[in-house]
């Protein structure tokens, strides 16, 4: 069975590429597999872990659900878009100080969601960063270090 | 995760007409469809994607109630400074729900639409008997493990649950859920708890199960594509 593709033009951490994909590619696969864009995980493929984070628009959704084509016309932003002319974000350099990881396979997903969740004035205490940032899972339990991480760079946009 | 095709629509009656053809499906947030897709319980020919619709979106708070177009997603609605105050528990109701880059994909027309989480409805691989998928089949969850589903309006077809909080608010507040229809046959409304009525059939989650093979039924799947909300949503 030949397989039908289509044209998919995505603006992906200001640059833009045209790839040809079958409708069913997410915009995680494409990231992935075919611009090389390892930094988005893939965890559950399901929509529960939230290690796909990216931001299509300024907002944090998940990768794996979201078509490629429905990406079209939007702007995305992976981790790999964060850092400004090898300067760390604020969140990626508060995440190594603050030790908040173990593993580190959930950590983009985290620090995507961590600077949309910082950015939507969700991070006012550790309670609701806590529940703002429920929809990362990390499955080494270092909670206790991202919630110490995300305060830290709330605080630091803040002042 | 079959292939389909995608179509992107341009207008709401596109749209609806797209829709309407067969083996073909509405796509906003994805949430739900793209996850069924992925675990092969939808399997769709067509995807319209709808999601870049303009003024689907809106949310209109006034004295009489408040409106929610189709195309709201569950954040903003969460966040909506007139929903938090004059709707508490609507707003209550979506952002204790799911997680937020799910709340920022989720439509608040697809929430209402969205089908159970049962285990076996989701695993067809694994358990070919469930009557929402296949009416007549049977139910694998009755005599399985049944922690985490429904306690009331059961049937002995079904003991799926329903999955959301955000209809339970709506059916609290009296909602009325508007359709978009064809040109001239007028605005369809009904009462949001009709939806959702646990009548103890096959599928509680939604009447429209069948509504590919039944044409009056099918009608209230559109309500996808409804909305420019006008009279009041709540």
């Amino acid at each position: 069975m030949t397989k039908t593709t289509i044209p998919v033009h995505l603006d992906i951490n200001g640059q833009r590429h045209t790839l040809q994909l079958e409708p069913r590619v997410t915009l995680l696969d494409a990231l992935r597999e075919r611009l090389g864009l390892t930094g988005t995980k893939k965890g559950c493929d399901h929509g529960q872990c939230g290690a796909c984070t990216v931001h299509v628009d300024g907002e944090r959704v998940l990768a794996c659900l979201t078509l490629a084509a429905q990406a079209q016309g939007r702007a995305v932003t992976t981790i790999e878009g964060l850092a400004r002319e090898g300067e760390l974000h604020p969140v990626q350099a508060a995440f190594l100080e603050q030790d908040a990881f173990q593993c580190g396979y959930c950590t983009p997903g985290q620090i995507m969601s961590a600077v949309a969740c910082i950015r939507e004035g969700h991070a006012g205490s550790d309670e609701e960063i806590r529940e703002y940032m429920a929809g990362n899972l990390c499955r080494c339990g270092a909670y206790p270090h991202v919630v110490a991480a995300v305060r830290q760079a709330a605080l630091e946009a803040a002042s | 995760m079959r292939d389909f095709s995608y179509l992107r629509a341009t207008t709401p009656d596109a749209a609806r007409q797209a829709a309407a053809l067969p083996g073909a499906m509405l796509l906003a947030g994805g949430t739900t469809l793209i996850d069924l897709a992925k675990c092969g319980v939808a399997e769709p020919e067509t995807l319209v994607d709808i999601t870049h619709l303009k003024g689907l979106d809106r949310i209109e708070v006034d004295e009489r109630g408040a409106a929610i177009g189709a195309l709201a997603r569950m954040g903003h609605v969460a966040d909506h400074a007139d929903i938090k105050s004059r709707f508490p528990a609507v707003s209550e109701a979506l952002w204790q729900a799911a997680s937020a880059q799910i709340r920022n994909m989720a439509t608040i027309g697809g929430n209402l639409m969205q089908r159970t989480r049962c285990p076996y409805f989701r695993d067809p691989s694994n358990f070919s008997a469930c009557n929402k998928r296949q009416p007549g089949s049977g139910c694998s969850a009755i005599g399985g493990v049944t922690r985490g589903h429904a306690v009331l309006g059961t049937s002995e077809a079904c003991i799926a649950m329903y999955p959301g909080d955000l209809a339970t608010a709506l059916v609290a507040f009296d909602a009325i859920v508007h359709l978009r229809r064809a040109p001239g046959l007028g605005r369809r409304f009904f009462p949001a708890a009709r939806h959702h009525a646990g009548q103890g059939t096959r599928d509680r989650t939604r009447r429209d199960d069948h509504r590919h093979r039944d044409p009056r039924l099918r009608r209230r799947a559109e309500f996808h594509v409804s909305e420019n909300p006008r009279p009041a949503v709540l």
